[in-house]
């Protein structure tokens, strides 16, 4: 009986691991197979040798580096500017006691729930009227109202989780209040900040409803944006797509492996507290 | 004291000064750019041919007449009830299997987590490809098996258009669920299957007796959370399918896309958004109500 229980456990995990990893695997092999053992019918699943053809395409004949270029530009400076904005914000709702707390911090978790399908129009308007569109500025504006208010959001368990002895005792060795933020709290929670800053980076790589409507020209796309040129009406070149894909990810899970303990401290974060 | 040093202590003006930047950058890109659809709506905008009046509620009106409108809102809400039950399941399922703490779980759950934190539009590049009707290696698989007929393909078809994609998001979205439940399974003291153990329960009575109610909270928490993110996602329909094959994908915001940026529709666009925001914040509020009536129990 405990035998059969142990059998079908391993079959279940092995059927998830299958489903979660042949997808990500035959992307992997696609961008590394020419296309003439890639377009036919039933093409194999396991590579000959590595064929570089697809990446030589992509970074000589393609967009595709600028786009590169373009992505880092944004998502840095997006991480950068949520990680102060939210870790000033989140302290100032867990710290500070001061009428309205309360009422502000439910109208930053409000803020969540509208989506940028409605937000969307609007930011046009007022980044039409900023001339901030097709620009870098504009779209960084546009990804921090995605961003900030889950920052924030995840910001606040980390300062709560610090010992409020620690900031009480800075204040008597003669801290002031912001001393303290200065010197015990963000020093405490520097992985935390870190790791929310990450997170902003991978939700500012991947943003794709934004980008594609206030950035148009190359020297401005975002390469969730540029990808698609490799799509025509009836040309769609899969094997540059593949390879582009892998690109695009690489960064991405790098980041996910580093951080993936804050990273999943972070997402249970929110729903397990409310 | 000086006055600045009192300052740099007062908990009133250090608050407000701290979340000043918050508030720059969400009031001006999110609370503004609300109120502005709400007036939106009110108007007849249309940057095309450049009328801007008002027209009082006639949008709302010309909405609910739309049929277009309530198939939208008819898909949306398969897609959102359809996607949020699966991964709900799915992630569920996973946790319980993967919950023991040891090196093979911890590698497993990362690589479960992976399709969750990969671009969208690589995931959905990946599918359309695996799924494409001549080269697609799903396509072929599914072919030699039987299950489909030669040349056909799943995004073609409007029968199975509509389940590939939230299948494919639900593969995206169950490990959110998954890294949830096994918080919660986590927390559960490890004495209390013990003491259910010497007396005799089975694993399924464990599972309904600790496990389960244990897991109600966060389940609670989780529906909310999604719900409210499913039925507001836009970019892995758009991107798979963009609405078609003959609309039978098209759910509510891509529906605003096209008015909006398609049409130039804008105070059209922006109703049809104020409803969709309406809709969810009255799912919320009978929901939550709902909750605290199960929970005075």
């Amino acid at each position: 009986m405990k035998g059969i229980k142990k059998l079908l456990r391993v079959i279940g995990i092995a059927l998830l691991l299958s489903i979660v990893i042949i997808p990500f695997l035959w992307m992997l092999i696609s961008s590394f197979t020419p296309a003439e053992s890639l377009f036919v019918k039933n093409p194999s699943l396991i590579p000959k040798n590595l064929w570089l053809g697809w990446y030589k395409n992509v970074f000589s004949s393609s967009n595709v580096p600028q786009y590169f270029l373009n992505s880092i530009i944004v998502s840095s400076t997006v991480m950068v500017i949520t990680v102060v904005v939210s870790s000033l914000g989140a302290y100032s709702l867990t710290r500070f006691k001061y009428k309205g707390r309360n009422f502000l911090s439910h109208l930053i978790l409000c803020t969540y729930i509208f989506p940028p399908i409605l937000l969307m129009l609007p930011l046009n308007t007022i980044l039409n009227g900023l001339n901030l569109i097709d620009t870098y500025l504009g779209i960084i504006l546009a990804h921090l109202t995605i961003t900030i208010p889950l920052g924030i959001w995840m910001m606040r368990s980390f300062f709560e989780a610090i010992p409020r002895e620690l900031e009480e005792a800075g204040m008597i060795d003669g801290l002031s209040k912001v001393g303290v933020f200065r010197k015990i709290a963000v020093p405490m929670s520097g992985i935390a900040i870190f790791s929310i800053g990450l997170f902003s980076f991978i939700q500012s790589w991947n943003e794709y409803l934004y980008s594609s409507i206030f950035l148009i020209s190359v020297n401005r796309k975002t390469l969730p944006i540029g990808i698609r040129e490799f799509i025509a009406h009836y040309d769609i070149r899969w094997g540059e797509i593949m390879a582009t894909s892998v690109l695009i990810s690489i960064p991405v899970i790098v980041i996910f492996i580093s951080i993936q303990k804050y990273f999943i401290a972070g997402l249970t974060s929110g729903a397990l507290k409310e | 004291m000086t006055r600045r040093k009192r300052l740099l202590n007062n908990d009133l003006f250090l608050g407000y000064m701290f979340l000043l930047p918050t508030f720059v950058c969400l009031g001006c890109l999110i609370i503004f750019p609300v109120f502005q659809t709400i007036k939106q709506s009110f108007f007849n905008i249309n940057f095309v041919s450049g009328t801007n009046s008002f027209i009082g509620l006639a949008n709302y009106i010309s909405i609910f007449k739309d049929d277009s409108f309530v198939n939208a809102l008819k898909i949306n809400i398969v897609w959102t009830v359809g996607s949020v039950l699966c991964q709900m399941l799915l992630g569920l399922l996973t946790a319980l299997l993967i919950n023991k703490e040891s090196k093979i779980n911890k590698l497993i759950r990362s690589i479960l987590l992976t399709p969750y934190v990969i671009p969208i539009i690589s995931l959905v590049l990946l599918f359309q490809w695996m799924l494409n009707d001549t080269y697609g290696i799903l396509t072929r698989f599914l072919a030699n098996v039987g299950l489909l007929k030669d040349g056909a393909s799943l995004l073609a078809s409007t029968a199975t258009a509509l389940p590939t994609v939230i299948a494919v998001n639900v593969l995206r979205s169950f490990p959110f669920c998954m890294i949830n439940y096994l918080g919660g399974i986590q927390s559960i003291p490890q004495s209390q299957y013990e003491s259910a153990m010497i007396d005799g329960a089975n694993n399924w009575q464990k599972f309904i007796y600790i496990t389960w109610p244990s897991l109600r909270s966060i389940t609670y928490s989780l529906l909310i959370l999604r719900v409210i993110w499913e039925f507001n996602a836009f970019d892995l329909v758009y991107l798979m399918t963009g609405g078609g094959p003959a609309q039978s994908t098209q759910h509510l915001p891509i529906l605003i896309y096209t008015e909006a940026i398609g049409k130039f529709n804008f105070g059209r666009a922006s109703a049809m958004s104020i409803i969709m925001g309406v809709i969810l914040v009255v799912f919320i509020l009978i929901f939550s109500g709902l909750n605290k009536k199960g929970g005075d129990r």
